[in-house]
């Protein structure tokens, strides 16, 4: 059988979407069995459903997380930016101004004290969630 | 997927359908270009809705169930008049066949290969979508967020783009964001179902859109090998799953040259086709700031490439139906960025000594050019070739179809893109406060929202197989 220059190139198009074909394949079975499970995002929003009901429906509140600004990871502003995706419409800013402020600790390394000075615990929601507020001078 | 939600989306591309009919020209048969037309009334469909959905936000607040009821109405009357215009039409007009009917071939090999890779592709997006349903970072960081920030805002919404938030790029436009917000209004309340099927809708109308128009300008075959590249891409399906903004952008970056396309072709009668390609770019830069970068590269190609004696008078004829298509897009946006963006984080720290410092620094020059020469020549790997190198070594076994190269339409398409090529070079050189992050974060991105209208620049000029098989018959 004669391959021609023109056949070559339409079977090099096959090809490549055959490679694309098997990776789609593997993708959507591994999707399909992951979608079992509940997915990062949703779960950290669960952590926050508690919160959420003490909370002012709108307004600014701060957020303390443990992390430094000067040490703050890309794992620490992807938590803050998971707890202001579960809180919203609220506006959280990283700071402990604000009368109330969210405390977003990872569960693993909760600390057994508030870390700074001039604050109060409201209420320890678990999962290293806390509510908490600046104390009146 | 509840009943509300996909009536959402079904009145969006029925509206965006009933406008492209009523302005399509009479001389112009639809039938040739009726798959062309219903993917583009996807994109234009949702992007239309969208700006009714800011309107309304600006006049009334968050909209609940009138907004649906409002739409329905336009629908039904927009619906009826244009049965009635389309009645009238077929008992008196006299319609044009097109000039050049293309080739009805269809190899099967390359049919088979397209239907595969479509089930395939549907398949993972699906699959993908469910395991994540909130979408990539930027998704749920700044599109959905700022749709969840308007939806729960209630009387509030206008903190949605509070400074506070500079993180999330308020500045960006609202299509993608209005969309979401549209579904669940339909719903009725929040479900991750929304931004998914919009997604899906962007991801596979575009694919549909570059499929279609090539079959119709270059035949079927030409038409499934586009899309079947396309659909192969698979940084493509996996940047559509993830819910970017940048799917969406490219849709609207591909229909502006279609409807440029569809200008060279039938311009001689009509601007209308000018008059969308105005709204398709305005519809980009409702999606993205990205989208004004595309209108200045679009303008300043027009210009360079109107080159022939009495082109200036015809350029003027069709500047003015391009304005007319664009303008009422523009007001939109720019009342979007006058009246509720926050500055560009990009622009708003930048002064014109730290500006006139980067541009003048060698290093900077030479770190982004480096970069986007790995980035294009790497662009759409799938572990077997990259995407650019299989369109080089596709075109190199089939050739280059005679003369159409150096049609206008080409030339203004080839301007365009390499000219967004050199406006993102130069944004990155100037802006960027850390170039290579800046690069390695959003080049390849940047990348993809040109690739599907460089496929269908790319397959309109490069022959089919059928022409390079008999290339006495082309």
């Amino acid at each position: 059988m004669r391959i021609t220059r023109v056949g070559a190139g339409v079977v090099l198009l096959c090809l490549y979407a055959a490679v694309s074909d098997a990776r789609w394949s593997y993708r959507a079975v591994r999707g399909w069995a992951d979608s079992r499970h509940e997915d990062r995002i949703s779960r950290d929003g669960d952590r926050f459903r508690e919160i959420r009901r003490a909370l002012p429906a709108h307004g600014v509140v701060g957020y303390i997380s443990g992390a430094q600004p000067d040490t703050f990871t890309t794992e620490d502003f992807r938590r803050f930016l998971l707890a202001e995706y579960a809180l919203a419409p609220l506006i959280l800013i990283h700071d402990t101004t604000p009368d109330l402020i969210v405390g977003n600790f990872p569960p693993d390394s909760v600390p057994s004290a508030l870390p700074e000075r001039g604050l109060s615990l409201v209420r320890d929601f678990g999962d290293g969630v806390w509510l908490i507020r600046r104390a009146q001078p | 997927m509840s009943l509300a939600l996909l009536g959402s989306e079904v009145v969006a591309v029925a509206i965006g359908y009933a406008v492209l009919c009523a302005l399509w020209p009479r001389g112009v048969p639809l039938r040739p270009y009726r798959w062309l037309v219903r993917s583009l009334a996807v994109g234009v469909g949702l992007g239309l809705t969208a700006v009714g959905l800011f309107c309304w936000l600006l006049l009334f607040g968050v909209p609940g169930r009138a907004l649906v009821a409002v739409e329905l109405v336009v629908l039904a009357v927009f619906g009826g008049w244009l049965a009635q215009q389309r009645g009238a039409r077929a008992a008196g007009a006299v319609t044009k066949e097109v000039d050049s009917t293309p080739s009805p071939e269809r190899p099967p090999i390359v049919a088979l290969a397209f239907g595969v890779t479509l089930v395939c592709a549907v398949a993972a997006f699906v699959g993908l979508s469910a395991a994540a349903p909130h979408g990539g970072w930027d998704a749920w960081m700044n599109w959905n967020l700022r749709a969840r920030l308007i939806f729960r805002g209630g009387a509030d919404w206008r903190a949605a783009f509070s400074p506070l938030l500079d993180w999330s790029h308020p500045d960006y436009p609202l299509l993608l964001q209005g969309s979401v917000l549209r579904t669940w209004v339909y719903h009725g309340r929040e479900t991750l179902a929304g931004p998914a099927s919009i997604a899906f809708l962007f991801t596979f109308a575009t694919f549909a859109l570059l499929t279609s128009a090539v079959a119709a300008f270059r035949g079927h075959a030409q038409g499934l090998l586009a899309g079947l590249v396309l659909l192969a891409t698979p940084f493509f399906i996996f940047h559509g799953i993830s819910q970017y903004g940048d799917v969406p952008v490219g849709f609207f970056f591909l229909a502006t040259l279609v409807l440029a396309a569809l200008h060279q072709r039938h311009g001689e009668h009509t601007g209308v086709f000018l008059v969308l390609a105005g709204l398709t770019i305005g519809l980009a830069a409702w999606t993205k700031n990205e989208g004004i970068l595309f209108l200045a590269a679009f303008v300043l190609s027009a210009v360079v490439t109107a080159r022939r004696p009495g082109d200036a008078r015809r350029l003027g004829r069709e500047g003015r139906a391009f304005a007319l298509g664009l303008l009422p897009m523009l007001v939109v946006v720019g009342l979007f960025k006058l009246h509720l963006a926050p500055p560009n984080d990009l622009m708003s720290a930048l002064g014109s000594g730290e500006i006139l410092h980067r541009v003048t620094d060698p290093g900077r020059y030479a770190l982004v050019v480096r970069s986007f020469v790995t980035g294009i020549l790497g662009f759409g790997a799938n572990g077997l070739v990259s995407g650019v190198w299989l369109l080089v070594a596709y075109g190199l076994c089939v050739g280059v179809r005679p003369g159409q190269a150096r049609t206008r339409w080409f030339s203004l398409a080839a301007g365009a893109l390499g000219l967004m090529l050199v406006g993102h070079a130069a944004v990155f050189v100037a802006t960027a406060d850390d170039v290579a992050r800046l690069l390695n974060s959003s080049l390849e991105r940047l990348l993809l929202q040109l690739w599907p209208a460089t496929l269908f620049a790319c397959f309109m000029v490069i022959a089919t197989p059928g022409e390079a098989s008999n290339p006495g018959a082309a």
